[in-house]
């Protein structure tokens, strides 16, 4: 019987869902918006990752003889209150931004999809459990908790002497503090993930395909791994275009409030919370941070609306 | 209604239980405080005192009894930063500058975001439709610190219509940019759920009746869909409020308003964990108290609507 189901669904299920997603990028490319921004996202993601290789300076090289200085040849974007190149530092805040985004919404899928299936696929106890821990999480404002949990790993990571937490010490020391920002907002944003994909496979489990599996003996990990989660994929990746710039907005609010990322290493919150200090004198330093954050968090929701007609062409017809 | 009321307010005990015991595990599991002082470090025998002081030296679960029986008898401790003051003065100064902003950024919200929504959904794929959910975007997308500053700079520093910052009451133009600022999303957020619930509202039969009977297209909308539109978004009143807090927290330190959010910003820069946890625990009430006050309205805005 289980031999069945695994000669005949996966041999054919390839092809067609390649020309489910081939027929996605056809509609994606209609939205001009959501093309604009996807390009403009990939080069962000591209200065990103490069950015130790790409920035005209270093990070932090302060030069305490031309502070404050305008847009010229040698600084494209002027330099701040430490002569620091503002360009520079912009496009280390893109790695910063991108790495958190990137990085959160890994774990928070790792974590929240394979609760989501088995307490929406099991119920029971679990299902049940996790249900009253998503009702009092969301009792409390979302920034608030995230607040608290990094405010606690902030001052608790660096008391670890041993045991098998020095290892996310270290990493948090080496990545002046993101591992702490990372690991505040997953703590929290995996329930979200849970909920919906939990949401999406109790609509699915009465349907057919799902009862034939079972007829053929096929056994819950199987059902849920190999048919389950091929169909709440599309609203898995419409919904990681709206985590994306929820735990960016975090990240850049947390290091605005100083409780994010550890200075020097620039992350546009911080170069937003630096520049009101000299508001009154140049705003500048605060609108390229403000622009460049403004324009990425635009452009992956134009890139989330755009998937999301994409991969739902039902919901667009309505 | 009344046992309905009853049984709301039975379920938010344990809830606020868990938020508390939470949150008070993690306050205190965070090691350290404001005397934690790398370059100027306090005499062990100071510290001492200090921990003997504040109890921190009991048990834990003596702490949180202790913490527990004071905080239901309206005492929420002593300051670590502000050594005179108790966390409940504290809050009785800087609250009621929070709630007056908050009111007001919550009218503002409601006052753009309704019309802003119904002219979406009237106006359907229209240029007024377009420009509407562009404006929709933009609040979605843009974090209110964003907004406060772009404001800030324009509105004071560029065109010096207005102060960058400061708080004298709510007739003062001060209040602009921060109401501004912290409204804008709630707003948006309205408008877009507005919108969907106006269209679908808009496209049932008493709607044509109504209009078929000859009552003029407005009055229709307003009269008609509109106050079955609003009842389904009582249910987002909860992020609204959510925003509401969490907008503070920013718009109150770039703006320089003397509230309980950026008392609270101030709090976690300082490590004044006592503070920390009880306006977690008062954020906590509010939202839970708001979001049965939306269940209980439900009952006035929806008659089909029956509780047992």
């Amino acid at each position: 019987m289980s031999t069945l189901t695994q000669a005949g669904a996966p041999a054919r299920r390839p092809a067609r869902e390649r020309r489910r997603y081939q027929r996605a990028y056809t509609r994606f490319k209609r939205h001009k918006m959501a093309v604009v921004g996807a390009v403009f996202l990939a080069g962000v993601l591209l200065i990103a990752a490069a950015a130790p290789m790409v920035t005209p300076y270093v990070y932090d090289r302060q030069d305490l003889f031309s502070t404050y200085s305008p847009a010229s040849a040698r600084h494209w974007a002027g330099t701040d209150s430490l002569g620091r190149d503002v360009l520079s530092r912009l496009m280390y805040g893109a790695r910063v931004s991108m790495s958190v985004g990137v990085t959160t919404l890994l774990l928070v899928l790792a974590i929240g999809v394979p609760m989501g299936l088995t307490a929406g696929y099991l119920g029971g106890t679990f299902d049940l459990l996790l249900m009253r821990v998503v009702d009092v999480v969301y009792a409390i404002p979302y920034l608030l908790l995230v607040v608290l949990l990094q405010t606690f790993f902030t001052a608790f990571l660096p008391t670890v002497r041993g045991g098998p937490l020095v290892w996310l010490r270290a990493l948090n020391q080496n990545t002046h503090g993101i591992a702490a920002i990372v690991l505040a907002l997953s703590l929290i944003g995996w329930l979200d993930v849970a909920r919906i994909v939990r949401g999406q496979v109790i609509g699915l489990r009465p349907r057919e395909f799902v009862q034939a599996a079972r007829s053929l003996g096929a056994g819950d990990r199987h059902i849920m791994w190999a048919h389950l989660l091929p169909n709440v994929m599309a609203p898995i990746i419409v919904m990681a275009t709206v985590l994306i710039p929820n735990f960016i907005i975090a990240e850049a609010g947390l290091s605005f409030l100083g409780l994010g990322v550890q200075p020097p290493l620039p992350s546009w919150g911080t170069m937003i919370a630096e520049g009101i200090d000299s508001i009154e004198s140049y705003p500048r330093l605060v609108i390229a941070p403000a622009l460049v954050l403004a324009a990425t968090l635009l452009s992956l929701n134009f890139v989330g609306d755009g998937l999301r007609d994409a991969l739902d062409p039902v919901q667009e017809r309505e | 209604m009344g046992a309905y009321l009853v049984r709301r307010l039975l379920l938010a005990v344990p809830t606020m239980a868990v938020v508390y015991t939470a949150a008070f595990l993690l306050v205190h599991a965070t090691p350290g405080g404001p005397w934690d002082n790398a370059e100027k470090p306090l005499a062990p025998q100071v510290i001492e005192n200090i921990r003997l002081k504040y109890h921190l030296n009991d048990p834990l679960w003596k702490q949180y009894l202790l913490y527990l029986n004071d905080a239901l008898h309206g005492s929420l401790g002593p300051s670590y930063v502000n050594r005179a003051r108790d966390v409940s003065e504290i809050i009785a100064d800087f609250f009621p500058v929070s709630i007056q902003l908050g009111v007001i950024a919550m009218l503002f919200a409601i006052a753009v975001g309704i019309p802003l929504g119904t002219l979406a959904a009237v106006y359907r794929n229209t240029a007024i439709d377009y420009a509407a959910i562009g404006v929709v975007v933009t609040g979605i997308s843009i974090p209110n610190y964003v907004m406060a500053t772009i404001l800030v700079t324009t509105l004071a520093v560029w065109l010096h219509w207005l102060p960058t910052g400061g708080w004298a009451g709510i007739w003062d133009i001060r209040i602009i940019i921060p109401m501004v600022a912290i409204g804008f999303r709630p707003a948006t957020t309205l408008a877009r759920y507005l919108r969907t619930s106006l269209l679908e509202v808009l496209g049932q039969d008493y709607i044509r009746t109504a209009r078929a009977k000859g009552l003029a297209k407005r009055k229709v909308v307003i009269r008609h869909a509109l106050r079955n539109a609003l009842v389904p978004i009582a249910t987002i009143s909860g992020i609204l409020v959510a925003d509401v807090i969490t907008g503070s927290f920013f718009v109150e330190t770039i703006t320089r308003v003397p509230g309980i959010g950026r008392y609270f910003v101030t709090a976690t820069t300082g490590r004044d964990y006592p503070v920390l946890l009880a306006l977690a625990l008062l954020f906590a009430v509010i939202i839970i108290t708001m979001n049965i006050l939306v269940d209980l309205s439900y009952a006035v805005l929806d008659p089909q609507v029956r509780y047992a």
